[in-house]
């Protein structure tokens, strides 16, 4: 009985291997070109690498129609393509090798998105997939539905947008714009020039300084708003908020009730007031918190 | 060149960003295919139009109707292909852009406050400007919204279930998030905070509806 098991299980094994169809293919590429890749589902993991050349390993899933792999000019094509009307298509796994000054233009339905180490403009959007990316392009714009976004990028402009998929990114080098709907935003930063997090009922957390001057925006309806900043940070502040709590850290007890109407409001100013952080809240808590 | 074929690289044949090559087998295509010929020339005016659209538009009001005839078959019952579709979107969601760009500046007031406040100043004194006008906006959210969700419902079946739960699910989120605003704005009518966040949210959920059109005509 075991050994019929194991043969069965064998013979699975075996059938799922033919199933796929391995993938290996290179092709030259500009040094500076676009690399658009399309995949619907499985993953895509596109490294830069030194050579100029875009090289393609991985395995097509079971019943995919082809992968089309193409250069002309500054553009090279890397698609997985479906048979029209497809169904119980397995989902197709590609690591891509690109030249580092790659720009990248990457679109998948649930398969998930990696990125290390090009330094060319990124575009990514997945629907289901994560999304998550390092190195230092030269600009980042991120779009998922539900999937997580987890970036750690030295990328002066960062931009990235989801519904339910939480974001993170590891270290704001300079601008970073974040939005979601129900998805939580989570960022870190040394002392980014500009900060714009928004939120329906996500959770926003920002951890870190601000650089003189910079602008730092939150908004949320329901959702909780933490800053956690530096006990000596120089920034103006103000806050409001419906019929949310506003917490301070910094021992300014300024919050106040509206003088006319509802809601409550915080404004106060540390050191010369240089950066200025400004947060609203329909019901979500404010909290500024000093490290 | 198979007449779906040719209609999945229309539009960017008539922005000119195909090759040589294939720009030649399309127009040899388009001579002998008075569908795909007809299906080009509409394109071409509807990104003609779109491209004239003036700065200040409110959403789709000459367009829509167009758009929506077609969406929902009026068209002879012709398959559209993912980026004639999208051609036939994006249109709107420009129009869109172009609201939202409007009340990107309704959103600043107020928040042009002075830069370096003293220590401990009181609440900070509104802009001396006049309150923006968010009924009217709001209504012209609300028109966009109606139309984008309008080709959602059209498209949603193109969508994987899943996706559509999050979708509406996110959708639901806002509606609260709007309902919850209103209400509070229906006793506070002065409240620019308030004002500010309620178009804010209706960014939100024209930016999600646009998305998952966009989506929608994709897959």
């Amino acid at each position: 009985m075991k050994k019929t098991l194991i043969l069965v299980l064998v013979l699975v094994v075996a059938a799922s291997a033919w199933a796929q169809e391995s993938v290996d293919r290179r092709l030259a590429a500009s040094k500076t070109g676009l690399v658009e890749i399309d995949n619907v589902a499985g993953s895509v993991t596109v490294a830069g690498w030194d050579s100029d050349e875009v090289w393609v390993t991985g395995t097509l899933g079971k019943g995919t129609e082809r992968l089309e792999f193409s250069s002309a000019g500054d553009r090279t094509l890397i698609r997985v393509v479906l048979p029209r009307h497809a169904h119980d298509v397995d989902g197709s796994f590609l690591e891509v090798r690109v030249p580092k000054q790659s720009r990248l233009d990457i679109e998948t339905v649930s398969a998930d998105i990696e990125v290390d180490g090009v330094f060319g403009r990124e575009d990514l959007q997945s629907v289901s997939g994560s999304i998550v990316v390092r190195g230092t392009p030269s600009e980042l714009v991120a779009e998922t539905v539900s999937g997580e976004l987890g970036v750690d990028v030295g990328t002066d402009r960062v931009r990235l947008e989801s519904v339910s998929g939480d974001i993170e990114v590891k270290r704001v080098t300079r601008e970073l714009e974040a939005k979601t709907v129900s998805g939580g935003i989570s960022a870190r930063g040394e002392s980014p020039a500009s900060l714009n997090l928004e939120t329906v009922s996500g959770r926003l957390r920002y951890e870190g300084g601000l650089a003189n001057g910079a602008r730092c925006e939150a908004s949320t309806v329901s959702g909780e708003v933490e800053l956690l900043l530096p006990k000596d940070v120089d920034a103006g502040f103000e806050i409001s908020t419906f019929s949310g709590d506003i917490r301070s850290d910094f021992g300014v007890s300024v919050e106040r009730s509206r003088e006319h109407g509802h809601g409550r409001e915080a404004s106060f100013v540390r050191g010369s007031g240089s950066a200025r952080v400004i947060v609203e809240s329909f019901s979500g808590t404010v909290r500024i918190r000093g490290l | 060149m198979r007449c779906e074929e040719l209609r999945g690289v229309l539009d960017d044949f008539l922005d000119g960003e195909v090759s040589a090559a294939a720009r030649s087998e399309i127009a040899e295509h388009l001579e002998g295919c008075s569908e795909c010929r007809r299906e080009a020339e509409a394109l071409r005016r509807l990104i003609a139009g779109a491209a004239a659209l003036p700065r200040a538009i409110e959403p789709g009001a000459d367009l829509w109707p167009a758009i929506a005839a077609r969406i929902t078959g009026d068209s002879a019952g012709r398959g559209w292909s993912p980026k004639a579709w999208r051609q036939l979107v994006l249109p709107l969601a420009a129009a869109l852009a172009l609201v939202v760009s409007g009340v990107v500046a309704v959103r600043s007031i107020g928040r042009d406050r002075q830069a370096a406040m003293p220590e401990g100043t009181g609440p900070v004194t509104a802009a001396a400007v006049g309150d923006p006008d968010v009924a009217v906006l709001s209504a012209r959210y609300r028109q966009a919204r109606e139309e984008l969700r309008a080709v959602f419902a059209a498209r949603r079946d193109r969508l994987s279930p899943a996706t559509v739960k999050v979708v509406e699910e996110n959708l639901a989120v806002i509606d609260r998030a709007v309902a919850q605003i209103t209400t509070a704005l229906a006793t506070d009518p002065g409240n620019r905070e308030l004002s500010r966040l309620l178009l804010a949210t209706y960014e939100n959920e024209v930016d999600l509806l646009r998305r998952a059109a966009r989506l929608a005509s994709e897959v």
